[in-house]
């Protein structure tokens, strides 16, 4: 019965369902539509980011400062930041392995290098890679030249972008087994690597960031970063490679943390290394076998929750000195950028909303005063409070619910329109955001279902005000004059 | 038996800073199964009487007590029961529930008070009343396309619905022509003979109060004179 008098009751006040009808329609379309866009490009990020170079999880050394793949995520600082070498990397890494969550797991050194090419001369990140693991962990890679960079071999791969760069800026096209200079300058000194392009490589979904890295076998970025090198792995330098020492042996023990052991042209002995660790001008607790590492990179399987299992990752990691991070931290400012356009939607989408809210609560408000003799006779017949407000809250909830399926059938037109123009966008940004380099959206049936919940959310919030003035209503009101 | 009693019942009206007393202290007693008129000028406070008996309205002093239980100092959800179980309102004015239908709004007073009777039971005594108030061709049909008598009878059967004790109506004559006046309450007299409601009305009409067991006069607030049956008793 109370849902006959509600249902009716909508087409006695027609005027004011229609506008309420409406007001909720308009904000269910704007809801869906721009979720719809968040969620397309929270994929189009996925791809772009994640299958990239971030995966879902990275671990790295606690700090201070937000931190990326690149560095430190605040500019200022970036330049003089220089990434911490995680420690207990391999315990890290058996722990984070022990995760059935985990679909696969990486290692890399990241810092930043200038990088010469022919006469060209660029400023670029450098990622230091285990290959085994690597590509493997990140299916965005493809492969346009050359080959992928091998285990135990130096060797760098650059992206199909700088390339055509080089390309267009020399007239010289850049190919395989073409050398490249690494430099860096840092504290530590000046350190130079020269190494052989393997391949030629570019991601998915590329924006300007993943164009200028560089991958390198792990040796070559360690000696970069002046990071300790791996010592019984079979690597062993070319004779290409150029070391250029800035100081001599003897003040190499002298210099505390300094470690630039790699730059010695001879092979090193592991006694060498020894002497070296017992005299303390070593950081100690790095991973003697395998070489430091900066992150730790995971791979989640389909389906798992990462903030979720990011909190259980960081429990565990409580004892040590590393951190777990997302991939939109991993994924340094440009993801950061397009979040901020995110929250900035959303924060837009929410007044919009709570404007709305308060127009529909001053509809329903009149409405009430509107039927104060039929609620007024209601209560002298014998409604009780919980009566009048679950009648009212029915109307209510009917109207949004209508106005919710309705807001996602307009913006479903809304949105064939929008595809129908197919428009082309030029932004690198905008078009990671989306994973296309065209505007289409795609139907969500999931942001479906949360819009009609989201209406009748609207429907009842909007009605609790106007609920609480119509239980105000006495009943001597169904015979008050007027 | 008294199903209602009323002692030194005043009640003032407030308009802005204006006192308005409307009823000055009225105290009365009503027997079951009574069918009382309280009659008067307009202004008299016959309405104010009716809503206070009908518990839609309260007093600014004095005690009630209806079928047994002193409603005086009730709170909100008890009152709400009262007016369930043991009260009947009609209006002036009818007030029907405009969207629903004739069967409907009979029934709406049963599906408020969630009276224990199964779907069918509750349809069958629905269809009695409409009957009773010979209606039985117009179930479908909604208020306004009914004439004011009509509504009215729909009105009393509503009243009737949850088999109250007590069935309140403020000048139910009022909004009809004489010879409806008349059908109506000869339809709430038989009513009262068969089943032993006690019927409560206002009227200034002396037409229909001659038509009652028991009037009450009023006059300013007060009650000027009371007549039972053919007796009457000054005051
Ligand atoms: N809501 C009200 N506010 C102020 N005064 C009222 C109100 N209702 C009734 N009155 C006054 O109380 C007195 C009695 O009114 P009422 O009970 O309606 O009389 P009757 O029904 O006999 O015409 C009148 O003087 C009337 O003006
Ligand atoms: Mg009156």
């Amino acid at each position: 019965m109370i849902f006959i008098i509600a249902f009716r009751n909508l087409f006695k006040s027609i005027r004011h369902t229609l506008i309420v009808v409406f007001l909720i329609m308009v904000i269910i379309a704007l809801f869906y539509i721009g979720n719809t866009v968040l969620e397309e490009s929270n994929n189009g990020l996925r791809t772009t980011y994640i299958l990239n170079y971030t995966g879902d999880i990275v671990i790295q050394e606690k700090t201070d400062v937000s931190m990326s793949l690149f560095g430190a995520n605040t500019p200022a600082i970036g330049e003089f930041f220089s990434i911490p070498v995680l420690n207990d990397v391999d315990t890290i890494n058996a722990l984070a392995a022990d995760f059935e969550e985990v679909e696969t797991i990486t290692r890399q050194i990241s810092g930043p290098a200038v990088l010469d090419i022919g006469t060209q001369r660029f400023g670029v990140p450098v990622f230091g890679i285990d290959p085994d693991t690597y590509f493997p962990c990140f299916p965005g890679i493809q492969l346009d030249a050359g080959r992928f960079l091998q285990s135990g071999e130096m060797g760098a791969m650059l992206t199909k972008g700088r390339a055509e760069q080089v390309k267009k800026d020399t007239g010289v096209p850049v190919s395989v087994g073409d050398s490249i200079l690494l430099s860096t300058a840092g504290t530590t000194g000046f350190k130079i690597r020269e190494v052989p392009v393997v391949g030629i490589f570019s991601y998915s979904n590329a924006v300007q960031i993943p164009d200028e890295i560089v991958l390198t076998d792990a040796q070559t970025a360690r000696a970069l970063n002046s990071i300790l090198l791996a010592t019984d792995s079979d690597y062993a330098p070319p004779e290409t490679t150029v070391d250029i020492l800035t100081d001599d042996i003897d003040s190499l023990f002298m210099d505390e943390g300094s470690d630039t052991i790699a730059d010695k042209t001879e092979s090193v002995s592991l006694a060498e290394i020894k002497t070296l660790l017992e005299t303390g001008t070593e950081p100690v607790t790095q991973d003697w076998k395998d070489g430091g590492w900066n992150f730790i990179i995971l791979r989640l399987k389909k389906g798992v929750n990462d903030s979720d299992f990011l909190k259980k990752l960081n429990e565990k990691l409580e004892p040590f000195t590393a951190k777990a991070v997302d991939w939109r931290t991993a994924a340094g400012t440009p993801a950061l950028l397009v979040l901020l356009l995110q929250y900035l939607f959303n924060a837009g989408l929410l007044l919009i909303i709570i404007a709305g809210i308060i127009a529909i609560i001053n509809i329903l408000l009149i409405t009430v005063f509107q039927r104060m003799k039929e609620i007024g006779t209601l209560r002298a017949i014998g409604a009780s409070d919980g009566y009048v407000r679950l009648l009212i809250f029915t109307e209510n909830i009917i109207i949004a619910a209508i106005a919710g399926i309705l807001g996602i059938v307009l913006g479903n037109v809304l949105i064939q329109v929008i595809n129908g123009m197919g428009i082309s966008v030029n932004n690198s940004l905008i078009s990671s955001m989306l994973g296309h380099d065209r505007i289409f959206i795609q139907n969500s049936g999931l942001m479906a279902i949360a819009s009609v919940a989201l209406s009748v959310v609207l429907g009842f919030l909007s009605s609790i005000y106007p609920v609480q003035i119509a239980l105000r209503i006495q009943p001597v009101e169904a015979v008050a004059k007027g | 038996m008294s199903i209602i009693q009323l002692d030194t019942i005043i009640k003032t009206y407030h308009m802005g800073k204006v006192e308005v007393p409307a009823l000055r202290g009225i105290s009365l007693t009503l027997v079951k199964g009574d069918f009382v008129a309280i009659a008067g000028p307009s202004g008299s406070g016959k309405t104010t009487i009716l809503n206070i008996i009908g518990l839609i309205d309260k007093p600014t002093s004095g005690s009630i007590v209806i079928a047994d239980k002193n409603v005086t100092n009730m709170k909100k959800a008890g009152l709400t029961r009262m007016r369930q179980k043991e009260l009947g309102f009609i209006f002036q004015s009818f007030n029907l529930i405009s969207v629903l239908n004739v069967f409907e709004n009979v029934e709406l007073p049963l599906i408020i008070g969630k009276a224990e009777q199964t779907k069918a039971e509750r349809r069958d005594w629905v269809n009695y009343l409409i009957e009773e108030v010979g209606l039985a061709d117009r179930k479908k049909h909604k208020p306004a396309e009914l004439s004011g008598g009509q509504q009215q009878r729909v009105a009393i059967a509503r009243a009737l619905s949850t088999k109250p004790q007590i069935v309140i109506a403020d000048e139910p004559t009022a909004n009809l022509d004489s010879a409806t006046g008349e059908t109506i309450l000869n339809l709430m007299k038989k009513i009262n003979k068969e089943q032993n409601t006690t019927f409560v009305f206002s009227t200034h009409d002396p037409v229909i109060h001659e038509l009652a067991d028991h009037v009450i006069f009023l006059k300013d607030g007060n009650i000027v004179r009371e007549r039972k049956q053919a007796k009457e008793v000054k005051k």
